[in-house]
């Protein structure tokens, strides 16, 4: 079923955020791969946890043993969210960089000098500085696969002639939050496995617009941030048991050995776990409107909604990329093939030729069109590009943005051009 | 007609591609080369011929080696009276610009390109263009006479890509150039390094300040000299603008461009595959050794060269600490193989000559010969010196090259000027 103008004023009733007016118009939050909004839903779920069952983790009176069950059911709704099935294969976080630089500094444990790793130049750099510091104290070499500049996507070929016996890791991104391009980690997982690598793959850009599944994609780690798909600022990991249990985290000597906690240190954001598993069932609740039946579990849900999100957000890219297109000043960096929309999320990195982008962020904003420039710690990418300092601006949509959004982007950024030299 | 995988390209991705690492680059480089062969071997019987036990695709650049060189005299096929390159892929009515090459060594040469090679000629112009910054809203002079020579054709075209006012000036004297420059408040000129000079000469002579023109660099080639620090120098104080270099050949594309620094040549790997072999040893060239460049272009299917032998002298430096990781020619082009002159033992290069003569800023013009005396190379070197003191000059030379040469000084005007490639180097050994 489809995503429909119905569903979309439902969803969009949700967010109380959308309802933001500046100069009598409407806010366009065009600011999601950064932090997407937060339906009520969510921000009940927090209030509710600290409000009435606030308590730490382990105690034997009834707020602490309500807490941890609820925590349970948390861990298996972000497992269900990635395609997992265990719970206790998910850990959470401060977000996903703090997670990524406490795990690197256990996985890189098992290196050695003359090991190598493989980095990506299209990753956030959350994905990159913490494996290639990890590399430098263990005495590995650091590979960084390029980019097609044609297209910027992953060169796969460079990918495949970088991988070799002696690669221990291969950290790449579900989708880029500066192209907006998916990545194909199935085969990138793949080919890593064929040479004995682990993988270890960053979905927080791919998580407010995609469904995560790492049994299809047989990565052995995936991090992501729910904050990025409609939630709190919450990170988390997933790892395969085996590994999990197998690697020693760093941790305090009290803390419970096993598994999650044993990759969460110290006391955790309960409130934001709770708002996490709020917004998967946001999200699960889509599915239920757009083909999954009433009864459906959970996966099956997410599976529906995000059939019906990727559907709607290519009209979205459609609409932008020609949008954008008639504008002669503007130059988009990512697929703007509308055959290939399915190797796109509609996140959009743009320059204009005249307007730096500082100050067309800025003018946007006077507009009342929340965007974001720079580079968004997509640094590698941008200074490959060239852009640094000033990086590029960032139009970043999901599923409550809307069509009309964007005709108002493209008129605005029309008027802003005319003159601009 | 075949096509290739070949993608024009913006700035910013020709950003991305010069920021790659040389396993990246290696990479697409055997992707291009592999559709090259595919694309000509079919119709280009130059290359049927060269590559008969050689045409498999290769799986890494390192095998490009077992491919034969080839050389300019292979492509100046004798029994083509009307003197058309030997290696065209395609029959003639495809073809569409007829350019030839200076002769400056020998019967020119005449290359023609296809409408797709064009295009890729302005592609492979733009990586120039970029290193000159040059924009929509400059004001271009093209100080060149407009003839059969490819490199300002394409400077041209490639420049009116990219938006900018450009004017030709072909039937101009040098005068009326300058004056064009001043009235139009041109930004930008294209000319040969002996161009720039002798504008400035006959502005000198007039009493016209360039220093106070409106432009604002100058892009070279043709010569060596844009990369010669003292022939820089000189050319930048005299107009007070940034000189930019670039190499290229007709047969070839152009295939290089100057760093931000001014110190040296871009190969650029995106389009040509360059290989170096040294002087000493007649192997691969290690990091900044003297050694002859080979190039091998990758994106030119109707007159294709592979591990084509250019004559030019270069010291290769791979460096992947700036922001451009093609292969640096430090210096640009010092000099041509078979200009090389060996004097009492010592190895000369006119290009080092003239690197010493242009550091003297009263010496106008001049010109070298080389002959033989009793087997010998030996050299002689008139020069135009406002100060008429050829003693100062030899002390250089001898401190400079280590050797004593001949050095006469001659009437001012009487040596020639140059508006294209400069011919002060006189071979009659």
């Amino acid at each position: 079923m489809k995503f429909d103008s119905q569903l979309i004023d439902a969803c969009r009733a949700q967010f109380p955020a959308l309802l933001r007016e500046q100069n009598d118009q409407s806010v366009i939050y065009f600011d999601g791969p950064a932090g997407t909004q937060v339906p009520q839903c969510v921000a009940d779920a927090m209030s509710h946890y600290l409000l009435h069952c606030n308590a730490n983790h382990g105690g034997h009176f009834t707020t602490s043993v309500e807490s941890d069950e609820l925590l349970h059911k948390c861990h298996q709704a972000h497992a269900e969210f990635v395609g997992a099935t265990d719970g206790d294969e998910v850990a959470f976080g401060q977000n996903m960089t703090s997670l990524t630089f406490s795990f690197s500094r256990a996985l890189s444990k098992t290196w050695k000098s003359g090991d190598e790793i493989i980095v990506t130049s299209l990753d956030h750099d959350a994905n990159i500085s913490p494996w290639v510091l990890a590399a430098e104290e263990a005495g590995a070499k650091v590979h960084f696969v390029g980019f097609n500049p044609h297209d910027y996507t992953l060169d796969m070929e460079d990918l495949g002639n970088k991988l070799n016996e002696r690669t221990r890791l291969v950290a790449v991104g579900c989708a880029s939050n500066a192209t907006g391009g998916i990545n194909p980690v199935k085969r990138v997982a793949e080919m890593a496995h064929q040479v004995d690598a682990k993988v270890y793959l960053d979905a927080v850009h791919y998580g407010p617009h995609g469904l995560i599944d790492v049994a299809d994609w047989d990565c052995d780690f995936l991090a992501c941030s729910d904050y990025k798909f409609f939630g709190p600022h919450l990170g988390m990991l997933w790892g395969r048991r085996e590994l999990l249990e197998e690697l020693q985290p760093f941790k305090v000597r009290p803390a419970d050995n096993r598994l999650p906690t044993r990759w969460m240190t110290g006391t955790q954001s309960h409130e934001s776990i709770a708002a996490g598993m709020a917004c998967v069932d946001y999200i699960a609740e889509i599915g239920k409107k757009t083909g999954a039946a009433q009864n459906a579990n959970r996966r099956d849900a997410l599976i529906s909604a995000f059939s019906a999100i990727v559907e709607y957000e290519q009209t979205l890219s459609q609409k932008l990329i020609e949008g954008l297109s008639e504008i002669e000043e503007i130059e988009i960096y990512g697929i703007t093939d509308l055959a290939r929309l399915d190797e796109r999320f509609p996140t959009f990195s743009i320059r204009h030729r005249n307007i730096p982008p500082a100050e067309l962020a800025s003018r946007l904003s006077q507009n009342g069109i929340y965007v974001w420039n720079g580079n968004y710690y997509a640094l590698e990418f941008s200074e490959r590009m060239g852009f640094e300092p000033e990086g590029m601006v960032r139009i970043g949509l999901v599923h409550y943005n809307t069509s009309k959004e964007i005709d108002r982007l493209i008129e605005v950024i029309k008027q802003l051009s005319v003159g601009s030299t | 007609m075949s096509n290739i995988d070949y993608h024009r390209t913006t700035q910013a991705q020709r950003r991305a591609i010069e920021s790659w690492d040389r396993g990246q680059l290696k990479t697409y480089q055997v992707k291009r080369l592999n559709q090259v062969l595919e694309a000509i071997l079919p119709g280009n019987r130059f290359y049927q011929s060269k590559l008969q036990a050689n045409n498999s695709p290769i799986t890494s650049m390192d095998e490009l080696h077992q491919l034969p060189f080839t050389h300019k005299e292979e492509l100046l096929d004798p029994e083509n009276e009307a003197g058309f390159a030997a290696n065209l892929t395609f029959p003639l009515d495809q073809y569409c610009r007829f350019h030839r090459t200076s002769g400056t060594r020998g019967r020119p040469l005449i290359v023609l390109d296809t409408a797709n090679d064009w295009d890729w000629w302005m592609e492979t112009w733009q990586y120039v263009l970029d290193s000159a910054a040059l924009a929509s809203s400059d004001r271009v002079v093209m100080a060149f006479s407009f003839g059969p020579f490819i490199g300002f054709w394409s400077a041209f075209d490639a420049a009116v890509e990219r938006g900018a006012m450009i004017a030709p000036t072909g039937s101009l004297s040098t005068i009326a150039r300058i004056e064009l420059i001043r009235s139009i408040e041109a930004t930008i000129i294209f000319c040969t390094p002996s161009y720039a000079l002798h504008m400035a000469e006959v502005a000198q002579q007039n009493e016209i300040d360039l220093t106070s023109s409106s432009v604002k660099k100058i892009i070279v080639a043709g010569e060596p000299g844009g990369s010669i620090p003292s022939i820089r120098q000189r050319m930048e104080s005299s107009w007070d603008a940034k000189v930019i270099d670039h190499s290229g050949a007709s047969e070839v594309g152009p295939w290089g461009y100057a760093n931000a620094e001014g110190t040296g040549i871009y190969v650029n790997e995106a389009e040509f595959a360059a290989e170096f072999i040294s002087l000493a040893t007649g192997k691969p060239a290690t990091e900044g050794e003297l050694s002859e460049l080979v190039l091998t272009c990758l994106g030119r299917i109707g007159s294709p060269v592979i591990r084509y032998r250019t004559g030019d002298l270069v010291r290769p430096q791979w460096d992947s600490s700036g922001n451009c990781n093609f292969v640096l020619l430090q210096g640009g082009v010092l000099g041509r193989t078979d200009d090389m002159m060996i004097i009492r033992g010592v190895n000369v290069f006119p290009t080092s000559v003239e690197k010493i003569l242009r550091g003297f800023p009263e010496i106008v013009e001049y010109r070298l010969t080389t002959f033989k005396q009793e087997s010998m190379d030996q050299l002689k070197i008139e020069i135009e010196d406002q100060l008429e003191s050829p003693e100062r000059v030899r002390a250089e030379l001898q401190i400079q090259l280590g050797l004593r040469v001949e050095v006469e000084c001659v009437p001012a005007g009487t040596l020639p000027r140059f508006e294209a490639k400069g011919k002060r180097f006189i071979d009659q050994r």
